[in-house]
C-alpha cells in the first residue's frame, strides 16, 4: 500500500505530532538551558497556532529562527558537539522540523527521530521512573507512527493504542536478547566531554561548616552490599578523603603516592563488598577502612584513599575486599612524620600552648588521647549544625570558646592538639553508618552520613581511627543522625527544623526501603549491565571469554541478514514490474509534481476526469497518455510491444 | 448503446427524483440479469422504482406483498380442480411476470421467502411434478425493511446472495424533498412514464453485457479487493467465488451503461458496495459498520498501475 499518499492534513495528524513531540521533550526540559526549553515550547506552540488558523511561515522566517538558534547554542556551549550541547541543538532542529513539516515524509522522520531523542533523556537520568516514562512514550510514537499511516487517522484511539502496545510487547524478546548478548563496548557509549556542572557530596577541602551543610542532604550517596558479613553500624567508617595539610582555616590533602604494591596479604577477606555508587563529579571513591584491594582502574594511595582516573560521572559499579592488617611493624618515613605534625605558625596559640600543658601531665600517646576524648565528654561541648561562625582563629575559637560545633569542628581541633603536642595525626572525611534494606539486603549510605573523624599514629599500632565527635555522646554513631532527631530534641532541633526533614515512620518508611531496593537492582542489574557483567553473564552460559566476540559478530550478522531477507521480501512484492508499469507511474509522479494530488485507489478514467475540472492544462496534455494506457491495461490482454514501447516514449516526453 | 440506455435512465430519474446513482445501479442490475434487493424504510419510493423500471422498459408487472400468513402457492400458483373438465389444472402465481415487485420479503416466514428465491435462482418453478419454467427477462425487485424492526425474518445468508445488489435510497436531498411536496405524487409521475425499449431489445443488450472486455490486469485488481474482503477482521468471512463473478458480471452492465466495451477499475468501484455489503457478515452487528468497512477496503486498496 502506498501510504505516502496520505496527506497529514488529515484531521487529528498535526496536533498528534505536536503531542507525540511535547511527550518526547518533557524529560530534556528539565536539563536543557531554559531558553532552548522555552524556544522548543514556543515552537510547539507555534506549530499549533499555524495548523489551527492556517498561517504559513514564510521559509525565510524559519532558515532565520534556525541559523539564530544554532549560534544560540554555539554562544551557550562554545560547541555544537557534545552531550549537552548535541541534545540542545537536535531538540530544537526536532522542533523546527514539526513546525515546516507538510508531508507524509516529514512526519515520518519527525517520529522516527523521536526515538533517537527520547533515548538521549536518559543520558540524564536513569532512574526507574525515566525507564518506564521512556517505554510509555514509546507506545505514544508508536501509536503515532500507526495513526499517520492509518486511512482514519487518529480515529479509533483506543485500537491504535492497543496495537502499539502489542507491537511493544512483540519487540521486547528481540529487546531482551540484544541487551544481554549486543557487545558492548568497555566503558560509557556516551563517552562524551561532561560539563564543569558543581558535584554533591564531600568536597576536596574542609573549611568548618562546609560538611555542615551536607547533613540537609538526603540523597543517597552509595549503596553497599556486602557478600557475607557486614561491619557493625559504628565500624563502618566509609573512607573517602585525607587531609593532612592545615593553613589555620582550611584542611587540605597533603602530598602522596599511589601504592604501587599492595601489602602483604595474610588473611582471609574481612569483608567483601559491592558498592553502587552514584555520580558525584569527583575522582574519589569510598570504602571501608583497611583498604587493599582497590577495584579494576583505581588507584590506591599510602594514605589508604581510592582514586579513579576518571571522574564519577555516571553511576559506578564496583567490588572491594578489606583484610585487617597488622601495622605494628610499620614506620613512618620522615616526610610523612614531617606531613602530619606540621601546623602553621602563628595560628591558634592559645590552642597549641594548651596542647603542650596538658601533654605533660600524661604519661603516653594513648593516655593523652583519652584525655582529649574525656574532655570533650565531660565539658560542656555541644553538637550542633548550626555553630557560631569563627573567622579567626578558628581552633581557638572553637575548643577553648564557642565549644559547639559538629565533626568538622570536633575532628580538626582534635588533630591540631594532637599535632600540637608532636602526635601525627590526620583528618579523613566520608561517610559513617548506613541504613540497613532488609528488602534488598544492603546498607544505604545517604549524604546525611557524611562524617569527618581522625586517625593518630601510634607507634607500634600504626594508624588508629579516633571519632573525637563520637566523645560528645557515646551514640552517636550507634545510630543514624536522623533517627537522633526525634529523640534528642536539645541536641538536634534546630537540625530538625531546619531540614525540613519528615520522618518516615512505619509503613511510609518500609515502601521507602522496598522501592530502594527496587531502585538497586534496576541499578546493577540493568543500568549497571556493562562490559565485565556480559562476560561474567556469558561465561555462566558457558560461552568462552575468547567466543563472545564471535557470538556479537554472529548476532549482528543474524539481524542484518534478517533485515535483508525481509526487505527483499518486501522488494520482491513490487519487483516484476513491467513496462506499462513503471511509464504510468512516471507519469502520475510527473503529475504529483504539478502538486496534483493523487489517491492510491484512483483509476486512470477517474484521474483524468479530475485533471479535467482541477487543471485543463494538465488534462489536454495527459489525455493521450491516460487514453492510451487504457487501452493497454484494459481493452485488450496481450498488448503489442510496438504500443508499450509509444506508451512508454510519450511518457518519456511528458511535460509542461 | 448509449442512445438506447440514456433516455431509459433520464425517464427514471423523472419518476424517482434525486436518485440517479441508485437507478442506474438497478437499470445495470437488470441488463446484469441480477435480481436486486432494496432495504429502506416505508415510503422511500421503493415501489415507485419499481413499477417505473417495469413500465419503461415495458415489461408486465406483478407486485407479491409479503405477508407472515402468506404461503409459497400465493406466489408461484396452484393445482385448482376444474369442474368443468374434471381435472386438476395450474393456475399460475403472481411469479410468472417478467418484473416482480416483492414487498417487504423480510415479513414474510422462511417457506414462502424461500419458494420465492428458489424461482430466482432457477428460472422455473416445479409444482407437483411439473415444471414451469418462467418468463424472460424475469426481475425481482424484493424491499425489505431494515432487519432491526419488528416482526421481520431476516433472509439468509445464502438466499441473500442471490441478490446481485442491495441498494438503499435514502431520504432525498432537501431540493428533491421539496419538489417532491409540491408536486405529483409518485404514481401520477409514473402514468406519463413511456416504454423506452422493447423486450428483445433488452433481451440483446443482456447480451451483450456478456461480451464487455475483462483485462487480467483488472481482475488482478478484482482479486486484490475480494482478498481484502478475506483478511478484513471486521468480517466472520470474505466474498465468495461466486459474489467475485457477481461483481465481475455487475462491472460489466456498469461499464455498458458507461457506454464501453471493456471494464474500467472504475466500474468495478461504483458496484462494489452494492454487490458485497450484503453478502457480507460483519463480526458486529450494525449494518453501518460494515459499509464503512466496505468503503475502507475500496480505499485502501490501491489500483495496480
Amino acid at each position: 500500500m502506498n501510504t505516502k499518499q496520505l496527506h497529514i492534513y488529515r484531521p487529528g495528524i498535526i496536533p498528534m505530532l505536536i503531542i507525540v513531540q511535547a511527550i518526547v521533550l518533557v524529560p530534556l526540559w528539565f536539563y536543557m538551558p531554559l531558553w532552548i526549553s522555552l524556544s522548543t515550547i514556543a515552537l510547539l506552540i507555534a506549530k499549533y497556532l499555524t495548523y489551527r488558523f492556517q498561517i504559513k511561515i514564510p521559509y525565510w522566517v524559519i532558515v532565520l529562527l534556525v541559523l539564530a538558534s544554532l549560534a544560540g547554542v554555539y554562544l551557550q556551549f562554545r560547541t555544537i558537539s557534545g552531550r549537552e550541547a548535541g541534545i540542545g541543538l537536535i531538540s530544537l532542529m526536532y522542533a523546527f522540523k514539526l513546525l515546516e513539516a507538510k508531508n507524509y515524509r516529514d512526519a515520518a522522520l519527525i517520529l522516527f527521530i523521536s526515538f533517537f531523542i527520547l533515548v538521549t533523556s536518559f543520558l540524564f537520568s536513569e532512574t526507574i521512573w525515566m525507564g518506564l516514562y521512556l517505554m510509555l512514550a514509546m507506545v505514544a510514537i508508536l501509536m503515532g507512527i500507526i495513526a499517520l499511516n492509518s486511512l482514519h487517522g487518529i480515529q479509533g484511539l483506543k485500537n491504535i493504542g492497543k496495537l502499539s502496545g502489542v507491537a511493544l510487547l512483540q519487540a521486547l524478546p528481540i529487546m531482551i536478547l540484544l541487551f544481554f548478548l549486543f557487545p558492548r563496548l568497555p566503558g560509557p557509549l556516551w563517552a562524551m566531554p561532561s560539563d564543569s556542572e558543581a558535584g554533591t557530596g564531600i568536597s576536596d577541602s574542609m573549611n568548618p561548616g562546609d560538611i555542615g551543610a551536607l547533613h540537609t542532604f538526603d540523597d543517597i550517596a552509595f549503596r553497599v552490599d556486602f557478600v557475607t558479613k557486614a561491619p557493625s553500624n559504628s565500624q563502618m567508617y566509609w573512607r573517602g578523603l585525607v587531609f593532612s595539610e592545615f593553613d589555620g582555616f582550611t584542611w587540605r590533602e597533603g602530598e602522596r603516592s599511589p601504592l604501587r604494591q599492595v601489602e602483604q596479604v595474610v588473611s582471609q577477606p574481612e569483608y567483601q563488598y559491592k558498592v553502587q555508587l552514584e555520580p558525584h563529579k569527583n575522582r574519589w571513591i569510598f570504602g571501608l577502612e583497611d583498604v587493599v584491594t582497590p577495584p579494576n582502574g583505581v588507584f590506591l594511595f599510602n594514605d589508604h584513599t581510592w582514586r579513579r582516573p576518571q571522574k564519577v560521572n555516571q553511576r559506578f559499579l564496583y567490588q572491594a575486599q578489606s583484610y585487617k592488617i597488622d601495622y605494628s611493624s610499620y614506620k613512618l618515613s620522615d616526610w610523612q612524620k614531617e606531613q602530619n605534625l606540621k601546623l602553621p605558625d602563628a595560628s591558634n596559640e592559645k590552642t597549641k600552648k594548651w596542647a603542650i600543658e596538658q601533654y605533660a601531665t600524661v604519661q603516653s600517646a594513648q593516655d593523652f588521647i583519652s584525655l582529649i576524648l574525656n574532655t570533650i565528654r565531660q565539658q560542656p561541648y555541644r553538637y550542633t549544625l548550626t555553630p557560631e561562625i569563627l573567622e579567626q582563629e578558628i581552633i581557638d575559637g572553637f575548643w577553648l570558646g564557642t565549644r559547639e560545633g559538629f565533626c568538622e569542628h570536633y575532628s580538626s581541633a582534635f588533630v591540631f592538639i594532637m599535632r600540637a603536642a608532636g602526635i601525627p595525626a590526620r583528618v579523613v572525611t566520608g561517610y559513617q553508618g548506613g541504613e540497613y534494606n532488609p528488602y534488598g539486603d544492603y546498607y544505604i549510605v545517604r549524604q546525611s552520613d557524611a562524617h569527618a573523624w581522625t586517625e593518630v599514629w601510634l607507634e607500634g599500632e600504626g594508624w588508629r581511627r579516633v571519632d573525637p565527635t563520637a566523645a560528645i555522646h557515646p551514640s552517636r554513631v550507634d545510630v543514624s543522625l536522623q533517627n537522633q532527631v526525634g529523640a534528642r530534641d536539645d541536641w538536634f532541633g534546630e537540625f530538625g527544623k531546619e531540614s525540613g526533614l519528615q520522618l518516615p515512620t512505619g509503613l511510609l518508611q518500609k515502601l521507602s526501603l522496598r522501592w530502594d531496593a527496587l531502585q538497586s537492582f534496576w541499578n546493577e542489574t540493568l543500568m549497571g549491565y556493562d562490559q565485565d557483567a556480559q562476560h561474567d553473564w556469558l561465561s555462566k552460559l558457558g560461552i568462552k571469554h575468547s567466543q563472545w566476540r564471535y557470538l556479537g559478530y554472529a548476532l549482528l550478522i543474524t539481524i542484518l541478514l534478517s533485515g535483508l531477507v525481509f526487505g527483499l521480501w518486501i522488494l520482491s512484492k513490487s519487483r516484476n514490474r513491467d513496462t506499462v508499469e513503471i511509464s504510468y507511474i512516471r507519469l502520475l509522479n510527473k503529475l504529483k509534481a504539478q502538486g496534483f494530488n493523487i489517491r492510491m485507489n484512483e483509476g486512470p478514467y477517474d484521474i483524468s476526469s479530475r485533471l479535467e475540472q482541477e487543471s485543463p492544462e494538465l488534462y489536454a496534455a495527459s489525455k493521450p497518455l491516460f487514453e492510451q494506457y487504457i487501452r493497454l491495461r484494459y481493452q485488450k490482454n496481450y498488448p503489442s510491444k510496438v504500443a508499450i514501447q509509444h506508451f512508454k516514449q510519450s511518457v518519456s516526453a511528458f511535460k509542461l | 448503446m448509449q442512445q438506447l440506455l440514456a433516455p431509459v435512465l433520464s425517464q427514471l430519474n423523472k419518476v424517482v427524483l434525486g436518485k440517479p446513482h441508485q437507478v442506474k445501479l438497478s437499470v445495470a442490475c437488470l441488463l446484469a440479469r441480477g435480481h436486486l434487493l432494496i432495504e429502506d424504510l416505508p415510503g422511500m419510493g421503493k415501489t415507485t422504482l419499481g413499477q417505473a423500471i417495469a413500465k419503461v422498459f415495458g415489461l408486465d408487472f406483478q407486485r407479491i406483498q409479503f405477508t407472515s400468513d402468506i404461503l409459497p402457492a400465493d406466489i408461484v400458483g396452484a393445482n385448482i380442480f376444474d369442474r368443468e373438465k374434471g381435472t386438476f389444472e395450474f393456475h399460475k402465481g403472481p411469479v410468472f411476470s417478467q418484473l416482480i415487485l416483492a414487498d417487504e420479503i423480510n415479513r414474510a416466514t422462511p417457506k414462502a421467502q424461500s419458494a420465492l428465491l428458489e424461482a430466482m435462482e432457477e428460472t422455473q418453478v416445479t409444482v407437483e411434478g411439473q415444471t414451469f419454467q418462467l418468463p424472460e427477462p424475469f426481475f425481482v425487485i424484493a424491499t425489505q425493511n431494515p432487519s432491526h424492526q419488528i416482526g421481520t425474518y431476516s433472509l439468509p445468508e445464502s438466499q441473500l446472495d442471490r441478490f446481485l445488489f442491495k441498494v438503499e435510497l435514502g431520504y432525498p436531498d432537501p431540493g428533491f424533498e421539496k419538489i417532491l411536496l409540491k408536486g405529483h405524487s409518485g404514481r401520477v409521475r409514473l402514468d406519463t412514464l413511456e416504454t423506452m425499449l422493447e423486450i428483445d431489445k433488452l433481451i440483446e443488450i443482456q447480451g451483450q453485457v456478456d461480451k464487455v472486455m475483462v483485462s487480467e490486469h483488472l481482475l488482478s485488481y478484482v482479486m486484490d479487493l475480494i482478498n481484502a474482503t478475506r483478511q478484513s477482521p471486521d468480517f466472520a468471512h470474505g466474498i465468495s467465488p461466486r459474489g467475485g463473478l457477481a461483481l465481475v458480471g455487475a462491472a460489466k452492465a456498469w461499464a455498458l451503461l458507461e457506454n464501453r466495451d471493456f471494464v474500467l477499475p472504475e466500474d468495478i468501484q461504483q458496484v462494489f458496495g452494492p454487490t458485497v455489503v450484503h453478502r457480507l457478515q460483519s463480526v458486529t452487528t450494525s449494518s453501518s459498520n460494515a459499509q464503512q468497512a466496505v468503503d475502507d477496503i475500496l480505499q485502501q486498496t490501491p489500483v495496480p498501475a
